[in-house]
């Protein structure tokens, strides 16, 4: 089920009436529909890998109370292993394994041996990047007794398949959704309200904003051989604001849906296009995933308490097994790498830490060296996210080879004016809102302001949104 | 809890009424199928040229060969064709309430067919725009008869969607293709599919196979014809009530490969003449490998022959 499709405009409400007003009695019958409410949200997609879904709740549901049972630290080392082996490998199998063999066939080609590997023809589970990293996270705080072990089952499987997180996160932390789920919810107006704005927020960007960058994005990259400089310019533009407005959407989308039923996610974007650098940038874009990777890779890694090497390398680290996460493609890999390398100076330099408030905090206007900082930081991110849109690192290189052609400074022809005009709103809309938690947190607007507001976003929504397409990108991750 | 719903009640009731109130000014009320929405503006402008219009689906547009008509009835029936593919009764007959009919048309043929409202359509523009109320009231009552409730639901959310539909409201009149005014509104299916797909992607696309097209139809014919849907009569009452009004002629039409019916209550209905071709033991000739072109449609052979034998039919009644 699509949260951009009829169904769920259906599902929504109904769960919504349900959860208040029938199960309202007690968390756990709150907790109990959430659960079917969820895995029905699932089995819409494919109810197979709902199967599969389940098994790797209960694996992590009972590896969790093996290892807090654990008399020795061996013991609890082995429940450790033996569920982060699972969920990696199947992991591994279902997104992993051609990208894998192909790989191997190719690299042993290049010796000169001819080797027939046999790949898969499966679907990749939706979401099983993210429900994979829900468990993680859940077991190595358990063995690291951040938290205790979870012994109520539904409570557990609501932490890992909550729908509005399920299929493209935000990837949650036990310690902050399981205490949620595990109290008493009451109705809350401000914050139902506040998550109705993030929803109306979320569907602007995904159907205004990436569904209608996307068919002139297709456009571009499937003809890149043949398009102006200026429009593989304004493509690679387009396609940041798209997966922006899909991924950012999704999260806004899934983050309201949550407030409706009481439940707070953790915040995912914090408007990385106005970032000065790329060490603010990725403290703005996917934030649980960065701090995941922080949080379970970085820091075990040894973080940065090491030399400048060692902190080199986790970095280097970081970024390509976060590419690597996004896709079994060399693209995604290079674009970590690519991240990687924007990143060096600054940590080098000790600069990464530089940039932790919001731009122009106390002003309107950015300063002309702020605007330069952002240019400069949005130009890298298209650049690299060129890797990203890429269906094999040979079209890359080559898009970027003719993007640096003579006709880089004309103007594309035709210029997506209408496309530009929606950017635009949705940029200033968050450039006003900036500090806020989203980009429509306009509870201290004039109610008036506030009304004409929704209105012009809703008749943009039903006026121009482009309806008839379109899965999140962040599915197939 | 209380004015959280009701807040939000009150929003969706306001853009509900915006949506209601757009909708109603809009010029072009055809918007989502540009092909019918062409036909009628097409005959806007030539239509005192015609004297007949035909409406239904594909199997009055690719078989019912309107310049042919022209000729074998001795230039009394000039006809343009109306009709579009892929549609149903609903939309045939929302086609015919938005064409401004000239007093020069003496006869209407129009298609008996059924209504299926599909699952996917609910994803596109097809079939959105017929879904205004007497619509929908139409099909509810057709559905309510067949204890279909699951197309109760999609027919009610069509509407919904419709309404809610506001890019409905920048539409503008597009040519996507030539056909409209091509041998007065028809166009042979073979032809089509040559411009799009080579003949032989287009033949094996749709599976002709004689055995099986005879198969099929000794299948239909076997169980007793059904009646019907009472809803489908009453509307075609309607339909009938409102050509005597204009003074014209309606024929109502089972085209070839149409379902065979019992049409004993249609017959009932006054100042309108039936004319079936449905049979294949009456009309074997349109189930055979060299006219038809796949199991629903005749070729543009199969078309000639089709028109030649209504044209039979029109000689006889209109003489």
């Amino acid at each position: 089920m699509l949260f951009n499709s009829i169904s769920f405009l259906l599902f929504l409400p109904v769960i919504f009436i349900l959860y208040w007003f029938f199960f309202n009695k007690k968390y756990k019958y709150q907790n109990f529909l959430l659960l079917i409410a969820s895995f029905y949200f699932y089995a819409c997609w494919d109810w197979r890998f709902l199967l599969l879904l389940m098994f790797s709740i209960a694996l992590d549901f009972f590896s969790g109370i093996q290892i807090e049972k654990s008399r020795t630290g061996h013991a609890a080392k082995f429940w450790l292993t033996l569920s982060i082996g699972i969920n990696l490998g199947f992991l591994g199998f279902f997104k992993y394994y051609n990208f894998f063999a192909e790989s191997f066939s190719e690299l042993l080609q290049g010796f000169g041996f001819h080797v027939n590997v046999t790949l898969l023809h499966v679907v990749l589970p939706i979401g099983i990047s993210f429900y994979t990293f829900h468990g993680l996270s859940y077991i190595i705080d358990i063995y690291k007794k951040r938290i205790p072990a979870e012994r109520n089952p539904v409570d557990y499987a609501v932490f890992v398949s909550y729908f509005p997180l399920l299929v493209a996160g935000p990837i949650e932390r036990a310690t902050h959704l399981l205490p949620q789920i595990q109290k008493e919810r009451v109705f809350n107006y401000e914050q139902a309200v506040d998550g109705m704005r993030q929803i109306l927020w979320g569907f602007f960007k995904k159907i205004v904003i990436a569904d209608n960058c996307a068919p002139v994005v297709n456009e571009i990259f499937t003809h890149y051989q043949t398009e102006s400089s200026s429009n593989l310019a304004i493509g690679a533009v387009l396609f940041a604001f798209q997966i922006y407005g899909d991924f950012s959407g999704y999260s806004d989308i899934a983050l309201g849906v949550s407030r409706l039923f009481g439940i707070e996610l953790l915040k995912n974007f914090s408007f990385p296009y106005f970032s000065r650098d790329i060490a603010e940038f990725w403290r703005r874009w996917h934030i649980s995933l960065s701090t995941w990777f922080r949080d379970y890779l970085y820091i075990p890694l040894g973080g940065s308490k090491g030399g400048m090497l060692m902190k080199i390398r986790n970095t280097f680290i970081i970024f390509l097994v976060s590419g690597f996460w996004h896709g079994a493609n060399w693209t995604f890999v290079i674009w970590g790498g690519l991240n990687a390398v924007y990143f060096l100076p600054l940590l080098v330099f000790g600069k990464n830490r530089e940039n932790l408030e919001v731009v122009a905090m106390n002003r309107l206007v950015p300063s002309f060296r702020e605007i330069f900082q952002i240019l400069v930081t949005f130009s890298l991110v298209c650049l690299a996210w060129i890797f990203f849109r890429a269906e094999n690192v040979l079209q890359a290189v080559l898009y970027i080879k003719r993007l640096f052609g003579k006709s880089l400074f004309s103007l594309p022809d035709p210029v997506p004016y209408k496309i530009l005009a929606f950017v635009a709103v949705m940029m200033i809309i968050e450039w006003l809102n900036r500090r806020k938690f989203h980009g429509l947190e306009i509870r201290d607007y004039h109610p008036w302001l506030r009304k004409g507001l929704y209105l012009i976003i809703v008749f943009i929504i039903l006026r121009y949104a482009n309806f008839g397409s379109n899965e999140f990108i962040y599915f197939q991750f | 809890m209380k004015t959280f719903i009701i807040k939000i009640a009150c929003g969706l009731l306001f853009l509900f009424l915006a949506g209601y109130g757009l909708a109603s000014i809009k010029k072009y009320k055809l918007y989502g199928e540009y092909f019918i929405r062409q036909k009628v503006s097409y005959y806007d402008r030539h239509g005192e040229k015609y004297n007949a219009l035909v409406f239904g689906s594909s199997r009055m547009y690719r078989q019912v060969n309107t310049g042919l008509l022209d000729s074998a009835t001795s230039h009394k029936v000039k006809a343009y064709n109306m009709a579009s593919g892929g549609t149903f009764f609903s939309e045939s007959r929302y086609e015919y309430r938005h064409t401004g009919i000239h007093k020069s048309v003496k006869y209407i043929f129009f298609e008996i067919q059924d209504v299926q409202p599909f699952d996917i359509n609910a994803y596109t523009e097809k079939f959105l725009y017929c879904h205004d109320l007497p619509t929908v009231t139409f099909e509810l009552k057709y559905f309510a008869h067949n204890n279909d409730w699951n197309s109760s639901f999609l027919s009610v959310s069509h509407w919904f969607a419709n309404i809610f539909y506001f890019k409905k409201l920048g539409q503008r009149d597009k040519t996507v293709n030539e056909f409209t005014d091509y041998n007065n509104g028809y166009f042979p299916l073979e032809k089509d599919y040559k411009n799009m797909v080579s003949v032989r992607k287009a033949r094996s696309i749709y599976l002709k196979d004689t055995t099986l097209i005879y198969k099929n139809r000794i299948d239909a014919e076997k169980s007793p014809k059904n009646k019907l849907n009472p809803a489908l009569v009453s509307e075609l009452r309607l339909l009938a009530e409102d050509c005597r009004k204009k003074g014209i002629r309606l024929f109502l039409v089972l085209p070839p490969f149409s379902t065979p019916a019992d049409l004993s209550e249609v017959k009932a209905i006054p100042d309108t003449r039936i004319l079936d071709f449905s049979s294949r033991k009456t009309f074997p000739d349109f189930y055979t490998n060299r006219n038809a072109y796949d199991n629903g449609h005749l070729n543009r052979q199969g078309a000639t022959l089709f028109t030649h034998k209504l044209a039979d039919s029109l000689n006889y009644l209109i003489r």
